[in-house]
């Protein structure tokens, strides 16, 4: 019942995330598909990106803006994206003088991303300045304001906040404006450019904000709920997993530039090298739990090979974005990634075929398949078949979200799988208990027969061994001996009938019988009989009862006995046979009744239980059998037995269904 | 084999039909035999009767064998007790010489036993008790207390007085149990008779030596007596 709450838990969590994704992917192909809707007019789109690599580094914004350079730049529409390199790049494209706003106004504001480019200057061309005295400007050299950028800037630097770099251009006139910008980052370098209405772009800023609050807060609900439910204190898969995930919310932090907006806004230094540990962390903790996951362990020596060097890599790596060999070192850990993908994916196809894997196998592929997805997203955005802005930078996000999805998926069967252990593990500790309750008990019942019979028996062998041992015995004495060995065979033949009972051999034999000679037979039967008074109804004296006259009799003989035995030595015993209603049917009511003896009457909560001897009951021997005895034969004949104190007489009723 | 006076034998058991033949039984020895159905029922004894040997069954209602045995063995060090029981398991067996007995048999013994071990007892009981222990030693029979500071020659109310006391449970008796047991009128009358008594035995008890209020009248309990006392 738990395991499967915590299914549909992980099922919503992940219809959630799905959705969440949906979003952020459909926010700038929205976009997207709306610019290209657009005619080739439209101000705000910017359509002529193109990059132009410095490989020495000695460009300069006088350098590459000269009208012969135009030619050496590659034309980028999609968005740039240069991979791991130490060399600039400046990028060209030309932004559209906006119509005028309200106030008269024409202004945009340009976005450039990803926000954690390392260093980043925009140049933007100034009108051709007019000399005093002249109306016509003249043709000289371009002039350009510069702009500074980067995360190696505090954010309090920055002109607008906001996690990526975002810039409010002012045109004078209708005549649109060039702009370059210079690029120098460790990180993967990637430029994605856009211009908006700055009305648009708060409500963009908003919605963006309140996207990425969903999704870290759904990772971090993630990762809680692997914390909650303990199972890494056992288990080392959850651990890597726990620690894997932590890793993919610490990135996801820094690649997003919330960390260096948010958590650390005065520390350029620390929000710079926040990014690049990120990707550390993750490729170093994703070994590690995928080395788990697929249990290389038991695998071929060279998958064992490739997970190990590619843990000691990232381990390796750790110390790069602070002795400056980060895009280096980024560059072989990224490779070594692909291969480790590759060598996972294959691995996972093994685990499938194999076949006694829980249907973890699937989901590893399913897994490495997306991981794959990821490396290769490059490929489906310059093919144009996704929105290449947003490909470029979410791409691996996706990636590592829909990766931690898939595994979430197994760990929750692996969850489920134990819970259903643990319940049916529970099941048997209770069906056991239970059976050593039933031991106990029985053991307790045996216990309590030998206990019983030891006393009950002991006392009329004394007797008689005493009666054996006189010489001149008087009658009294002879007497007692007499009434020892009854007192014995009474006992024995109890025991034997409870046996019988408990093992509920006898099936009553019904026939009509008549009750007044069964009873008159009952009663001479004991010695005493002349203290017995009975009283029957005339319609019960002529009427048959059908009933089993076996089964009767033995009741009728335990509770006369019974009264007999425990009234006050002389009292009269009344017995009296009378017809009527009994729990709305009609019965014949046989009460036996005597008055209380001076040591006090039996307790009605315990009379019917087996070995009970009331007060003052072992005066005289007994099994404390009898009553149990009458009680479980009369459930037998489909009647009721039943004992009240009234005014101070001890009384028991048998109701027989007529 | 016969003792004079003849041995006096307590007989405690519940089962009615075996008590009955115990006694007889033991009677047919030639010893002087009174039975009791329980340990309270021993409170209607007749004051004079100082039992030799108590013959002790282990399961009474109420207070039970081993207690009684340990109340009997206190009061009168030199009684001799024979528990029969039907429990004789080792930590029974261990219990019963715990609490007093001086011999422990169990159910069924056989009768030629039982008067052998009771003739037995009632020897060594017989030399002890020729013998007079320091301290107090009341004889209910002659109403006569041994004190340490010679005899002291009581009424009969009085020795029955001091006896209940010292037989009793805590050495404690409620008011009214006392005037029950010295035949005085269950009302205000009889109250001021067994004060006028208790205050009078309290003077001779201590002229002979017994410590401040040997006998004190304790608040919605009764008399308890503070002096240790034996019964021969």
């Amino acid at each position: 019942m738990l395991s499967a709450c915590r299914l549909r838990q992980a099922l919503a969590r992940l219809g959630w995330l799905v959705w969440v994704v949906g979003m952020l992917h459909a926010m700038p192909s929205h976009a997207a598909a709306s610019n290209t809707a657009a005619t080739t007019t439209d101000p705000w789109r910017i359509d002529d990106l193109a990059v132009l690599r410095d490989a020495s580094g000695q460009e300069t914004i006088d350098s590459v803006s000269q009208p012969q350079r135009m030619a050496d730049f590659t034309p980028v529409p999609s968005g740039f994206s240069g991979g791991y390199t130490r060399h600039s790049h400046w990028l060209r494209f030309t932004l559209q003088a906006p119509p005028p706003n309200a106030d008269g106004k024409r202004e945009l504001l340009l976005e450039i991303h990803p926000p954690y480019l390392d260093d980043l200057r925009l140049y933007l061309s100034l009108p051709p300045a007019t000399p005093p005295g002249t109306t016509q400007p003249q043709h000289t050299t371009p002039r350009f304001e510069q702009r500074p950028g980067g995360d190696l800037q505090p954010q309090s630097a920055k002109e607008y906040p906001y996690r990526g770099f975002v810039y409010r251009v002012v045109f004078q006139d209708d005549q649109a404006r060039t702009a370059y910008v210079r690029l120098r980052t460790n990180s993967s370098s990637v430029l994605i450019v856009k211009a908006w209405e700055p009305g648009q772009f708060l409500a963009k800023t908003s919605r963006e904000y309140a996207l990425f609050g969903l999704l870290l807060g759904l990772v971090l609900t993630g990762l809680l709920a692997n914390i909650w439910h303990g199972l890494w204190r056992h288990e080392e898969i959850y651990r890597r997993y726990i620690a894997y995930l932590f890793a993919t919310l610490f990135n996801l932090l820094g690649i997003n530039g919330l960390a260096s907006e948010f958590l650390l806004p005065e520390a350029p230094y620390w929000a710079d090298k926040w990014v690049p540990l990120g990707i550390i962390l993750v490729v170093l903790f994703g070994v590690r739990f995928y080395a788990l996951a697929l249990n290389i362990a038991q695998a071929a020596p060279w998958m064992r090979w490739v997970y190990r060097v590619q843990f000691w890599l990232a381990i390796a790596s750790l110390p790069a974005p602070f002795l400056g060999f980060y895009p280096e070192a980024i560059q072989v850990l990224l490779s070594f990634v692909l291969l480790m993908m590759l060598t996972g994916t294959w691995r996972s196809i093994q685990i499938w075929r194999e076949g006694n894997d829980n249907g973890n196998g699937k989901i590893l592929l399913l897994a490495h398949l997306f991981g794959l997805s990821g490396n290769l997203s490059a490929v489906p955005a310059l093919l144009g078949l996704l929105p290449g802005q947003f490909w470029l930078i979410y791409g691996f996000q996706l990636r590592s979200v829909g990766t931690l999805l898939v595994l979430q998926l197994m760990l929750a069967k692996h969850v489920q799988a134990m819970q259903t252990k643990l319940t049916q593990a529970t099941v048997d500790i209770e069906i056991a208990k239970s059976k050593a309750q039933q031991e106990h008990a029985q053991r307790e019942q045996q216990r309590h027969f030998l206990s019983m019979l030891t006393h009950e028996l002991k006392t009329p062998l004394f007797i008689i061994r005493l009666r054996l041992g006189a010489t001149n015995a008087t009658p009294r004495m002879q007497a007692h001996a007499e009434r020892a060995v009854h007192d014995i065979d009474a006992i024995v033949e109890r025991c034997a009938m409870v046996s019988r009972l408990d093992d509920e051999a006898d099936e009553p034999q019904r026939e009509p019988c008549q009750l007044a000679p069964l009873l008159s037979d009952v009663i001479a039967q004991h010695q005493g009989a002349q203290r017995v008074a009975l009283q029957m109804a005339p319609s019960v004296q002529n009427a048959p009862v059908h009933t089993d006259p076996l089964l009767l009799r033995t009741i009728l003989n335990n509770l006369v006995d019974n009264a007999l035995k425990y009234a006050p030595p002389g009292d009269v015993v009344h017995i009296t046979a009378t017809p009527g209603p009994h729990a709305d049917r009609p019965s014949l009511c046989i009460r036996v009744d005597n008055a209380v003896s001076k040591v006090g009457a039996p307790n009605p909560a315990q009379v019917f239980q087996k070995y009970y001897r009331a007060p003052g009951a072992h005066q005289q021997s007994g099994s404390g059998l009898g009553l149990y005895i009458a009680k479980a034969l009369a459930d037998q004949l489909g009647g009721v037995l039943e004992y009240r104190l009234h005014t101070n007489r001890v009384v028991f009723e048998l109701w027989l269904p007529l | 084999m016969t003792f004079d006076p003849p041995i006096k034998l307590l007989v405690v058991e519940d089962h009615l039909a075996l008590l009955d033949t115990l006694v007889e039984t033991l009677s047919a020895c030639g010893h002087e035999v009174i039975g009791c159905e329980s340990a309270e029922a021993l409170e209607s004894l007749p004051a004079h009767f100082v039992a030799d040997i108590a013959v002790l069954d282990l399961n009474l209602p109420g207070e039970s064998g081993l207690s009684l045995a340990q109340r009997l063995r206190r009061v009168q060090p030199h009684i001799g007790i024979v528990m029969v029981t039907a429990q004789h398991a080792l930590a029974d067996r261990l219990a019963g010489y715990g609490h007093g007995a001086d011999i422990y048999l169990p159910k069924p013994v056989a009768p030629q036993e039982l008067c052998a071990t009771v003739w037995s007892l009632a020897q060594r009981v017989r030399l002890n008790t020729a013998t007079l222990a320091p301290g107090f030693v009341l004889d209910p029979v002659a109403c006569v207390l041994h004190t340490p500071q010679g005899e002291l020659v009581c009424s009969s109310a009085e020795s029955a007085l001091l006896h209940t006391l010292a037989l009793a449970p805590e050495h404690t008796m409620e008011v009214f149990q006392l005037l029950d047991k010295l035949g005085k009128p269950l009302d205000a009358s009889g109250k001021v008779q067994l004060e006028v008594l208790i205050s009078r035995l309290r003077a001779k008890l201590v002229a002979h030596g017994a410590p401040d209020t040997p006998i004190r009248l304790l608040r919605g309990k009764g008399y308890l007596l503070r002096l240790p006392m034996q019964i021969r």
